[in-house]
């Protein structure tokens, strides 16, 4: 990874970023929530969207803009804003 | 940590979430029960601005409150609860204040039974109070126990802890306004006399048997100057004093074995390890044992007991070789003569002063039998009251 793109990854507040592990999901950089379901969460991060879909999703914690999802994650999908 | 546990209803509740979100109200334990309800934690400093929020747009049902503050409410507000734990602090600080169990160390002589039962006479009893004078106690106990050369009593919590010393056997003295002789309490031939007040009864090298007089405390009047009757025989009875030294003799027989055992290494061993954790105990050395006859020799290593009680060995099992091994003269006559200290050490009093030993060895099979000689200048008189005739003869 080149010294750019650390910092775009590190510094950069408004691209999605979601980590995955296990039944857990960490999802930052989350501005607003716009599906909560069972088997859906879709959160938007300002320039672009993470949709998590599943089964018997929760949302274990919610606060500084990082949610973390608890369930068995089966999908991730990034959508940009043109998307 | 306060939290309150709350039930919302309403439409959109992803717009709720995503407010929370922008005015950073942390929430956990989010659970989506249908598209128009869920339930979350909030923080109880969060709560006042979460429900601002949620205002009259949603429906709000506060479910539980979970944290140290609530439960603290909840025990306070049981005001039986609060009654029986003090209660039971009463109780166990009360427990302090008592002498539950006493422990009795050093006696020899003397029964726990007796000690105990002296103790509670002078005032230290199980369920007696802690601060009972342990000095007025201490006093009592030389006064009741003649035997009792020194008495040490401590506290532990609860328990009592006393530890006696005995001393010797207490004389009887004889009361100074009585006649008396001085008799031999032990056998031996006679040394030294030193008559204080009496008539020496017994010549120098002469053997005296247990019960002889030695200073005789009636003494024949020979002035008969004022007496009616100057042909009969008076006789005045005195309080006999003084000291009676003779040569006595002491026999003793011992035994020692004529060979010794001696181990030797044959250089063969293997090394392992222990390891305690708490009260048990895995050694290597337990496990696999290939030798017949071996030594164990251990090195700690680690030794904790914070945070767990943990102890790490190293050691060694050598193989070892035994051989019998005749003893010579010189080592004998060593351990002989230790077991003659030995032997003087408990039987004989410590003022006793030795005179001369004599040591004779008689091999029998596997053993040397050891026939030991002591001769000891000692202190063999004893006072004995005796009643005068003419008193005796009284109606």
């Amino acid at each position: 990874m080149f010294v750019m793109d650390e910092f775009i990854y590190d510094f950069s507040v408004n691209l999605p970023r979601v980590l995955v592990g296990g039944r857990t999901g960490v999802l930052d950089h989350v501005k607003k929530l716009l599906i909560v379901t069972e088997t859906n969460i879709v959160a938007g991060c300002g320039s672009g969207y993470i949709s998590l879909s599943g089964v018997n999703l929760t949302i274990r914690h919610l606060s500084d803009e990082r949610i973390i999802v608890s369930g068995e994650i089966r999908t991730i999908e990034l959508y940009g804003n043109e998307g | 940590m306060h939290y309150k546990s709350v039930y919302i209803e309403g439409f959109d509740i992803h717009r709720l979430l995503s407010q929370c979100l922008k005015e950073g109200i942390e929430l956990r334990g989010i659970k989506i029960l249908s598209n128009y309800e869920f339930t979350a934690d909030v923080r109880g400093s969060d709560f006042p601005r979460f429900s601002r929020l949620v205002g009259s747009k949603y429906r709000l049902t506060i479910t539980k409150e979970k944290g140290v503050k609530p439960l603290v409410l909840r025990v306070l507000s049981n005001r039986y609860m609060i009654v029986g734990f003090l209660v039971f602090l009463i109780i166990i600080f009360m427990q302090t204040l008592f002498v539950s169990e006493i422990r009795v160390y050093g006696y020899e002589k003397l029964t726990e039974r007796e000690i105990l039962e002296c103790l509670k006479d002078a005032g230290l009893y199980v369920g007696s109070s802690r601060s009972v004078d342990l000095n007025r106690v201490e006093i009592e106990m030389y006064r009741s126990l003649d035997q009792l050369s020194w008495i040490g009593i401590t506290f532990h919590g609860g328990l009592a802890e006393v530890t006696v010393a005995e001393g010797t056997e207490p004389v009887v003295p004889v009361d100074k306004n009585q006649p008396c002789n001085i008799i031999a309490a032990k056998e031996g031939y006679i040394e030294k006399t030193i008559a204080r007040e009496g008539k020496v009864a017994v010549e120098k090298d002469s053997f005296v048997h247990v019960g002889d007089v030695l200073i005789s405390g009636i003494l024949q009047i020979e002035d008969k100057t004022y007496s009616r009757d100057p042909d009969s025989v008076l006789y005045r009875y005195v309080h006999a004093d003084g000291e009676v030294y003779a040569r006595t003799i002491h026999r003793f027989i011992c035994y020692q074995d004529i060979y010794d055992l001696e181990k030797r290494r044959t250089g063969r061993s293997i090394p392992g390890i222990r390891l305690t954790l708490g009260s048990r105990t895995w050694n290597s050395g337990n496990v696999f044992i290939p030798y017949k006859t071996s030594a164990y020799e251990e090195k700690v290593v680690l030794d904790l007991l914070w945070p767990f009680p943990v102890e790490f060995a190293i050691n060694r099992v050598s193989e070892l070789e035994l051989f019998m091994v005749e003893r010579g003269q010189e080592e004998i006559q060593e351990q002989a003569n230790r077991q003659v200290r030995e032997f003087i050490k408990n039987n004989l009093p410590e003022s006793v002063q030795i005179l001369n030993k004599s040591l004779k060895f008689l091999p029998e099979e596997n053993i040397i039998k050891v026939i030991a000689m002591i001769e000891a200048l000692e202190q063999i008189g004893e006072k004995r009251s005796f009643i005068a005739p003419e008193i005796a003869e009284t109606p």
